[in-house]
Order: structure tokens, then sequence, then C-alpha cells
């Protein structure tokens, strides 16, 4: 038998020779940065030529000379969190000294807020933050304990956050899928690791009366709950897929909680999906029913009423990827599509190369459909097909969007606030909003407290109904609210 | 080497282009261990050398810059959003690639084995590569995860065990 520590020693060995044979990744890969921030004169220098490196001693300051001094990242400063905090409510007109963070090259002036210790919450990491109809902001919060998390809200009155009953114990290390509002609080998906390194997924659900386990209290196939979506008539709707089974649908509403199952035997040929990525399900679609992969070939939709599978050509698949009022959007191969009341039609001949990679999908009400990628992001107009340069689509490559000062680098993530703007948030580049007024792109500086790349800036973003974006951090929450 | 004058010290920091010459393959190697296929591997190194750079100025500063991206590295490799993030992309990439090998350049027994590390907790999971790929004592791991030896010991000892357990194999060392 092979003593463990050898096949590390080998595994090791062999991911070092990979790395010393790999190609040194062209001196651009990190070209564009705000332009208020200094370029390197290397980088700006070879914009597009490689610089042929040599690596040299890679491991050499790890294994000789000193011990590190410090192995911290750079310091950033914190500002005081506030000890008053305005309502969040759609009508609220109120605002309090907030702390003022200076966005000197913002072309959007705001203010940043950070809410940590001070403001009642435990200064640990937050995982999510949820928003419900009524404008309350809900936090779930790591503690000292890593087995433990502790639930979160905004307390308008005393303008602080305020822990909501006892803490939520579970059986490892745990981290958030989402968290979203319900009709009588708030639904986690939580994902456990537990000391066999077994990956649990779970539904928790928080009311006055403490917490539940929703799978176990209502006797429901376990489900990886990938994504929730809320219905509109304020309960919570959570899609997903079965371990080793079909997609689920959970709607959890003001009459309680009911699943619908997909058919065994009807969906993907017995190969279902093996992602779970949100752009992969759209809970509620514009008909009302929900939209998954099916197998690796097909798309599906699935409600009550029943589940109805749309097979893509051969050797093609369907990816949902979008829905707005009147259709879903799904990609097939490299072309868009469409799925409405008039069924499918191809909508364009190709997803711009620009965002061939794309890391995030939005559908805004004006129609458009935005592909955010890494190397650009690309906006697509479906009444400007024809006659228009790209079939419709308008791109913004680095290149392009480097002339406007957006921080395109590395997106990750969007969110559409009730206005219908775009929120980009990118690994390292901060925030940017995209304006369908004023069809310009609008850099919102970050604050220091953001950019604490160590432990992953910004875990999550979420958006109020005033306008306001709300920011999970490392050490609490943040709140952008953009000056009216 | 460029200077600066901090207060009444003149602190000395090394260009960002030889730093990124110096460290970029071994760093790579550490994300090859913690991530899912080479891309995404190569793309995660990329962007924490891209943080750095922006903030040179402080972290160039630092005693050892290179344990400041081996952080980043090791965080953004277990973290969750990216590897849904990940998955993402990997399903827009399947009509074109029907069976993508996630690390060609490996063999196979490598990669079981790094399966087996990235399925761990994610502390054990940064443990274990640091340790191993890194070559990194305990002590020196827990300065790049910001944790105590101790800490780091327990680390490695469970994530060794669960390794062992998963490939079959004996764990005493």
């Amino acid at each position: 038998m092979t003593n463990v520590d050898n096949r590390l020693q080998r595994a090791a060995s062999d991911v070092r020779e990979a790395a010393d044979r790999a190609p040194l990744p062209p001196s651009n890969m990190a070209t564009v940065q705000p332009q208020q921030r200094q370029v390197p004169g290397w980088v700006a220098a070879a914009t597009s030529a490689l610089v042929v490196l040599v690596a040299v001693g890679g491991v050499a300051w790890l294994l000789g000379g000193d011990t590190p001094e410090t192995a911290e990242p750079a310091v950033t400063t914190v500002p005081q969190p506030v000890t008053s905090i305005a309502s969040e409510s759609a009508t609220s007109t109120t605002e309090v000294a907030p702390t003022t963070i200076p966005a000197p090259a913002a072309l959007v002036s705001g203010e940043w807020v950070a809410f940590g210790a001070d403001a009642g919450l435990p200064g640990t990491p937050t995982d999510t933050i949820a928003v419900d109809d009524s404008g309350g902001v809900w936090v779930l919060a790591h503690t000292d304990d890593p087995t433990t998390a502790q639930l979160y809200s905004l307390d308008i009155g005393n303008r602080t956050f305020v822990a909501r009953g006892e803490p939520l114990v579970l059986t490892a290390e745990w981290y958030t899928l989402w968290m979203e509002a319900t009709p009588t609080g708030v639904a986690v998906a939580i994902e456990e690791y537990d000391a066999s390194a077994v990956l649990t997924q779970r539904l928790w659900q928080w009311d006055d009366a403490g917490w539940h386990d929703l799978t176990t209290e209502h006797d429901l196939p376990r489900v990886d709950p990938s994504i929730a979506q809320r219905l509109p008539d304020g309960g919570l709707r959570v899609a997903g897929y079965t371990a080793g089974a079909g997609p689920m649908i959970i709607d959890i509403t003001d009459d309680g909680v009911a699943y619908v199952l997909a058919p065994e035997g009807a969906w993907g040929g017995g190969r279902p999906s093996p992602f779970t990525v949100r752009a992969a399900v759209i809970p509620v679609g514009p008909d009302g029913r929900s939209w998954f992969m099916d197998g690796i070939e097909s798309i599906a939709a699935l409600d009550a009423g029943g589940y109805e599978v749309y097979t893509a050509d051969a050797d093609c698949c369907y990816v949902p990827l979008a829905a707005d009022e009147t259709g879903i959007w799904a990609s097939l191969g490299s072309h868009l599509y469409r799925y409405d009341v008039d069924g499918w039609r191809a909508v364009t001949s190709s997803v711009p190369m620009a965002t061939d990679d794309p890391r995030s999908i939005v559908a805004t009400a004006d129609g458009d459909i935005w592909l955010l990628g890494r190397s650009g992001v690309a906006r697509f107009d479906p009444d400007n097909i024809d006659g228009v340069a790209r079939d419709g689509w308008t791109v913004f490559t680095i290149s392009e969007a480097e002339a406007v000062g957006v921080p395109l680098v590395s997106l990750q993530t969007s969110v559409l606030n009730e206005g219908d703007a775009v929120w980009l948030a990118s690994w390292g580049n901060g925030l940017s909003l995209w304006l369908h007024d004023g069809h310009k792109w609008a850099e919102i500086n970050v604050p220091d407290f953001l950019n604490q790349e160590d432990t992953g800036f910004m875990q999550n973003t979420v958006t109020a109904r005033n306008g306001s974006l709300w920011v999970a951090t490392s050490t609490g929450v943040a709140r952008f609210k953009p000056a009216p | 080497m460029t200077q600066s004058v901090e207060g009444s010290r003149i602190v000395e920091t090394e260009t960002f282009e030889a730093f990124f010459r110096r460290e970029y393959r071994p760093v790579l190697g550490l994300a090859i261990a913690l991530n899912r296929d080479r891309w995404t591997a190569e793309d995660v190194t990329q962007e924490a050398f891209a943080a750095a750079q922006q903030r040179w100025s402080r972290v160039g500063a630092l005693e050892r810059p290179g344990a400041w991206v081996r952080r980043v590295v090791a965080n953004r490799s277990v973290s969750r959003w990216r590897r849904m993030e990940t998955e993402a992309r990997a399903l827009r990439r399947m009509p074109r690639l029907e069976n993508p090998a996630p690390h060609p350049e490996l063999v196979a027994e490598t990669v079981e084995v790094w399966e087996a590390v990235r399925s761990l907790p994610k502390r054990q999971a940064q443990v274990l590569a640091l340790t191993y790929v890194e070559g990194l004592t305990t002590t020196e791991v827990g300065k790049v995860l910001g944790c105590s030896a101790a800490t780091v010991k327990t680390h490695l000892q469970r994530g060794r065990a669960s390794v062992a357990r998963r490939l079959g194999v004996k764990e005493e060392r």
C-alpha cells in the first residue's frame, strides 16, 4: 500500500513541473486599470507583445532566508462604522451622517458606509445579504465558532444591526449558496463540509419561531438548491436538482411550502446535469415556469402542470441564460436563442468574442441582454438586429472600455437594481454602474475596506429598491448609496 | 529596486516586473493544485498578480509580497463563488470540447490526488497545497494563511488522513 505522503509528494512534484513548463502570460494581463491609477510603464508599453520572462528560483524565498516578518496583506484603512443608519425603505428620505468616502474619479457620486462591530455586527465575515420587500436588510454572519451562523437584521429604529434569535448551529464549516427573504423571515441554502469531507447542502428557514430545516420539516426530497428567486406575490421559489434525480422547485409562500419534482425518467435521458450553476437555472421564467438544463443536450421547463423538454440539434446544447418579461434567452453553442410565445428562434448569428466566456448574464426590462466576460461586456438589443454592426451587439472590449475608464478586468457578477441599472462587480477592480438613461459608464470608487484581496473583498452584493447597493464583506457589510 | 520613504525609514521595493518574473510559476503551481482545471488555475493566478500590481506600492513594501499573492490565490481557489462561476464557464465550453481534460498536463494519478485534496474543507486543502507544492513549513503556511502553526498542523493531519481514506492508501508518514 502506498503511503499518502508519497502520493502527495509525487503529485506536488508533477504540479510544480507543469507550472515550470507553463508559458508566462502576456504582459498586459493586468492592463486595464481604472484611469486614475498609475500603471507601471512596462505594462503600458507592452500592450501586445509577450514579455519573455524567466522563472528563477520559484520557492527560494520560502525555503531559504529569513522568516517573513509579516505575510499580512497590505493594511487598509477601514472607516469607522456609523452609529446611525438610515432607513432602507423605498420612501425614506432621512439620512444620517454616514462616513463619507471620497470618490475622486467617480462619475456617479455617492456614499459608502461600513457596518462592522460598532454597528452591532460581530466584525467577522458576512456570507450573504438579503433585502426584503419592506426594505429590511438581513445579514448572515460567521461567528468565532466555524460551525455556527448568526442572523442579523437592520433595526431601523435603533439604527443598528441586531441578532435575530439563537445562532444556527451546524455540523461543520459552512458557506452560504444564497439567502433570500420569505414572507416570514429568510430562507438560506447552506453548504457544510463534515469531518469526512462530505459536502452537505441544506435548506434552512428562519422565522420568529427560530431556525427550521425545511427539508426535514416538510419531508422534501433532498435538493441541491442552486438558486432562489422572489415570486411576484412575495413568496420565494427555490430551484435546483435533486441528488441523482431531476429538477425540482420549492415554493415558500404565505400558504406554506410546496414542491414540484420532474417526473422520474422524464429528465435528461438519465443524464442529469453535472453542473449546479446559477446561470443554468432560471427559477421564474416569464410564463411562471422554472427553466433548467436537462442533461447536456436539452433545456426544460417545470411547473405543477408538467415537465417539458426542448432538445437541441445534435452535438449542441442549450444553456438557459436569463429571462425577461416575455421570454427566456439561451445559448446554443456560440449562438444566442430566444424562446417566447412564438417558440424558439435564433436572434443573432454569434455571441461576440469579447464575451465568449461569459461569467454573468442579465436581461434588463428594456429588452437588452448583457453578457459579462473576462475580456469585455456586450449588450444585445433585440430591436436593433438589422442594420447594426455585429448583429445587434454593442461590444465593449477592454480597449474600448478603457477609453471611458471602465474597469472590465475580471468581471465576476452583476446585479440589477430597481432602476434597471447594471452593477458590475469585479475582483480587484471594484464596481461599475451602467446608467441606461445616459448610456455611459460610471465608475464607483472602491473604498479600501472593500479591497481586502486576501479575504475576497466582495462576498455578495444585493440591491435595495431605493437604489442602494449592499455588499457583504470580510468584516461586516457596506452600503453604497448613489447621490440623487 | 526602488526606494521610498516611510517616516524616517527608507523602504526598498523590488519592481513588480521582477516580482512577477520570480513568482508567477511557483504561484501557478499552487493554483493548479487547488483548482479543478488548468484554465481556472491560470485565471486565478493572473488575477492575483493583477491585484498585487494595482497595490504594488503597498504590497511591494511587504517583507514577503509572495505570501500576499499566495493567500489571494489560496482563498480565491476555494471560494464557492468562484467555483460556481467556473462551472458556468465550463458549461459554456462543453459544446466546443466534448470531454475537456481538466489538467491535460498532469498524469491521472496526480489529478486523482488533487481532486481528493480539493474535496477537503477549504483550510485543509490550502494547507496541504502550500505544504506539498510550495514545500512550506507549518510556520510558513501559518504566515501565508494568517493562522497559527498549531492550527496548520491540525489541518495538515486531518487533511492527510482524509486524503488517505479517499485514495485508499496508508495514512502514516
